[in-house]
């Protein structure tokens, strides 16, 4: 008996082994034959230039880039050359995608032919394709400019000879920003090769294809490889302040900077590879700094092109005069006595579509929000899915332990259930505020709704609606969390908020992006801003909707008045629940150029922030309209510019090259953020180890009953 | 001796057979949740179709069908259908890809201009996807009971952060996502199965 069992003890120990170990290698094949065959190596990753596709080289161009700044005041109007070397010995179609600044209002452009200059013209972008492709099978060198987003531009050239080069000029106009006494211009040098969903950009998946140097294949050192790989930039920015320089500094890249009475004139040391935006930053000697400023300009900048023979109603010159007004509201000082006290609303999505890793990253930044809180302020969390619950009916004032209790709260949500984001909007935007809620000196507070979700909903157009009839005196700040949120959906809701929209992509980023919003929005100095001439009558100006102005921040608008007489135009808004107001007189008017590009950009960009799938087609066609009026680079219109002879007599073979971008300083590549969704599960995987233990089991079930095929014959033996 | 050590023998059995039973149960309800819940959206859809309005398939969902899918193959014996019917509910996220197919948002939506993108499982309902080929056809029918006919373009694998899929195009397109390869067992997918297909006029 005592032998039996220990020789069946190691009968079943041997079985095990053997079972599992089938077991294991069952999976283990299952899991390499689906490994995938064609993509072995993982090293591909989006962006990324392989030398040799399709058994064909794909041609690096050369490119060259000098930039040219003027800045006068508070505008600055920048020349940038793009010249694009063919080393080679065949003739090559050249593409180059490359960054403008956001507010850059691009208008003109020209193709440099050794001496010859042609001018571009202005064409709706599809038939700007067509012009340009027809010259590009003339065998004519041409060029072509094109918006591919709002700060993405494409500009490509036809029929680049062997060993010779074409030179591409834009031009365009922006304001420098100005912020905390700090004036500052940026200009982008390299496009990160992360994608954001947003709808209003619905461009050609091809066209955005950024070529990437690829770091494996070229090693860091840029510098020493020859000068005709990579894009190299020289920079040339002269500054006409209008006042004495404090101080001038380049944040990134080494300048030299001479001085000239106020003339200040910067350039790079050499030229710079291309790898990271260029900042210029200058400060006004103390005193000297600007409370308001407006600049004006009559008729446009470029008449309408193009229609001269056929229209001769477009002659009529336009007389309008286009002003572009800087006010810097009363700065209003932070003592503790007048520090407003703020009704901070946190407005959370607990619907099953934040689960994961969206509601780990709301609450987070629900913690940093209550954590910034003073003692001054007051508080409540409103979560909601299908149903809405708050932490407190009235808001709580911000003590210990109240702020213990709420963060108890935040602990025990889970994301579950439906969305229905009406009634939340409504308990958040309901006015709590009583009306004795007044600081020590007698102001009232401000009333601040924080929401956070991931924007999944249906019902958008009746939730704008909602947010504008109960807006009251609340303010409306989105925070869009997760991988793909409806940001289009947030960045609307907050407009119509009267707030802003963070977008949090990262768990990293959460402390950071909700300090930086909460502290922001601490002390608003002007709300309520409006425009009207002295009879009441309103101006066309832009942006048309204006939020409010926090510390430090200048108010920018563009207006445009029908005649030579510039009529007084007051600004009006509150300081501390008090009404205020200025008026404009325009007597220290400066003449300046370009202001109605900047005007014309402005409208377009509040066009395109209102365009959803229902006024698409409407928008497009007012975006080309103003873009074909006033000469500018839009989303609907791109310039052109095409020779007159032919040069290229074979352009059927001719290559297509791109000019590579470097890859941001410092940027991981393959060290992306967002991902496709995840659309597997292990549902086959369990089905199959349960089914083999199972089958394990019932085995070892049959073995001890001893009905296994051959344990009868060793059971007859022994007995 | 003996009675002890099968005492031992049967906790063993006992215990392999109910984690056996445990992940043919956890694995098994996976699949029943993805086949059984097409029904309760169908249901949803139909009256989606009757009276204009979003319905939940169960009364604590967080989502509404805003589509009807069918694919449809060319062979020998004619075009024949691949699989029953889909419904596809609105928003990603992985709860909802549990249920159905489902519409990214980010995309355009079902039957506007733009690019449709809908993801689904490898494992259940997008399973069928390893079968088409260019040039099969695929029937979208809208909540207002439009129907759009796609024909398949390309197909193609990419990596998991190839997020240009999601580009959105100026004409319409419809994008199926689903995982790669489609015979892996393991839930986490590094590559995907990119299907996409431009309207027929």
């Amino acid at each position: 008996m005592y032998w039996l069992g220990r020789e069946s003890g190691l009968v079943m120990q041997l079985g095990y082994y053997k079972w599992v170990i089938s077991l294991l290698l069952v999976i283990f094949t299952a899991t390499v034959q689906a490994s995938p065959s064609g993509a072995t190596d993982d090293d591909i990753t989006q962006g990324t230039l392989v030398y040799f596709a399709k058994d064909q080289v794909i041609q690096a161009l050369a490119m060259d880039t000098q930039v040219s700044m003027d800045v006068s005041g508070l505008l600055n109007r920048v020349t940038v050359k793009q010249v694009f070397i063919n080393d080679s010995d065949q003739w090559l179609n050249g593409r180059y995608v490359f960054p403008l600044p956001e507010n850059a209002a691009v208008d003109s452009m020209q193709l440099r032919i050794g001496d010859k200059i042609i001018a571009g013209q202005i064409q709706p972008k599809k038939q700007a394709e067509q012009t340009f492709e027809t010259a590009k099978k003339q065998g004519k060198q041409a060029s072509l400019l094109q918006q591919q987003r709002r700060n993405i531009f494409t500009s490509e050239v036809a029929n680049l000879g062997p060993h010779d080069k074409l030179v591409v000029e834009l031009s365009y106009q922006q304001t420098v920003e100005f912020n905390d006494g700090l004036f500052s211009l940026r200009f982008p040098m390299a496009i990160t090769p992360r994608y954001h969903p947003e709808q209003s950009s619905d461009k050609d998946k091809q066209a955005l294809e950024v070529a990437y140097i690829d770091p494996t294949i070229i090693p860091n050192q840029l510098s020493e490889i020859s000068s005709a790989q990579g894009i190299k930039v020289s920079m040339k920015v002269n500054i006409d302040a209008g006042f004495a320089l404090n101080s001038l500094d380049s944040l990134y890249h080494p300048i030299k900077q001479s001085v000239n009475g106020q003339r200040y004139t910067v350039s790079f040391d050499g030229k710079q590879i291309a790898d990271r935006d260029f900042v210029l930053q200058w400060q006004a000697d103390v005193g000297a700094l600007p409370q308001a400023a407006t600049f004006y300009q009559t008729g446009k900048t470029h008449s309408v092109a193009g229609h001269s023979d056929d229209n001769i109603a477009t002659n009529a010159v336009d007389q309008s005069v286009y002003s572009l007004v800087m006010l810097m509201p009363p700065s209003v000082e932070v003592s503790e006595q007048h520090l407003i006290g703020r009704e901070l609303i946190l407005v959370i999505d607990t619907s099953g579509s934040m689960s994961g890793q969206s509601i780990v990253q709301a609450k987070q930044a629900l913690q940093f929000a209550i954590a910034g809180l003073r003692d001054i302020d007051t508080f409540n969390i409103i979560e909601f899915n299908q149903h809405t619950s708050m932490l407190s009916p009235v808001p709580l004032t911000a003590t210990s332990r109240n702020l213990g209790l709420a963060n108890r709260y935040i602990a025990s949500l889970e994301a579950n259930g439906g969305t229905e984001m009406a009634p939340a909007i409504t308990a958040a935007l309901v006015d709590t505020l009583q009306p004795d809620a007044v600081n020590v000196r007698g102001e009232s507070m401000l009333r601040q709704v924080i929401f956070m979700t991931d924007g999944a909903v249906g019902n958008e157009q009746q939730l704008y609606q909602l947010i504008s009839d109960q807006l009251g005196d609340s303010r409306l700040f989105t925070v869009g969390i997760g991988s793909a949120p409806n940001s289009d959906f947030m960045r609307r809701a907050a407009t119509m908020g009267r707030g802003t929209f963070t977008y949090i992509g990262k768990q990293t980023e959460v402390k950071q992006k909700i300090t930086q919003l909460l502290t922001k929005i601490e002390q608003p100095v002007l709300t309520n801003i409006g425009l009207y001439y002295l009879d009441g009558s309103v101006p066309d100006y832009w942006p048309s909707t204006i939020s409010d102005l926090y510390q430090n921040e200048p108010l920018w608008v563009s207006i445009k008045s029908p005649s030579q007489l510039l009529q007084p135009i007051i600004v009006s808004g509150n300081i501390n629940g008090q009404y205020w107001q200025q008026q404009l007189d325009f007597t220290d008017n400066q003449p300046a150029r370009g202001i109605d590009l900047l005007w014309a950009n402005a409208q377009i960009t509040a066009l395109e922030l209102y365009k959803n799938a229902a006024s698409g087609p409407r928008v497009n066609k007012q975006v080309e309209a103003l873009g074909m009026q006033y000469h500018l680079v839009t989303s609907q219109t791109s310039l052109v510019a095409v020779d007159v002879t032919p040069v290229n007599p074979m352009s059927d073979t001719t290559i297509d090259a791109k000019v590579q971008s470097h890859l941001p300083h410092g940027l991981q590549v393959g060290n992306q953020a967002q991902v496709l969704p995840q659309t597997a599960t292990s549902s086959r995987l369990w089905l199959l180890i349960g089914f083999s233990l199972l089958g394990l089991g019932i085995l070892h079930y049959l073995w001890l009953r001893q009905r296994l095929p051959g344990q009868v014959l060793v059971l007859e033996t022994n007995a | 001796m003996k009675p002890s050590n099968t005492t031992t023998h049967l906790w063993i059995m006992a215990l392999i057979i109910l984690l056996g039973l445990g992940l043919i149960v956890q694995g098994g309800y996976m699949q029943a949740k993805a086949h059984f819940a097409q029904f309760l959206i169908e249901r949803a859809f139909e009256q989606t179709l009757v009276d204009n309005q979003p319905h939940k398939p169960w009364s604590w969902a967080d989502t509404h069908p805003v589509a009807k899918m069918r694919l449809l193959q060319h062979n020998a014996q004619g075009t024949q259908a691949l699989g029953p019917d889909l419904y596809v509910l609105a928003g990603a996220s992985g709860r909802n890809l549990a249920f159905g197919p489902s519409l990214m948002l980010a995309g355009a939506g079902v039957g506007e201009q733009g690019n449709t993108i809908i993801a689904g499982h490898r494992d259940s309902h997008f399973m069928r996807l390893q079968y088409v080929n260019v040039g099969d056809m695929i029937e979208l029918y809208s909540a207002t009971g439009e129907l759009q006919v796609y024909q398949i373009t390309a197909t193609q694998v990419v990596h998991e952060t190839a997020t240009e899929v999601l580009d959105q195009t100026e004409n319409s397109q419809l994008t199926l996502i689903t995982c790669y390869p489609f015979d892996q067992l393991s839930g986490n997918a590094e590559y995907r199965y990119i299907v996409e297909a431009k309207p027929m006029v």
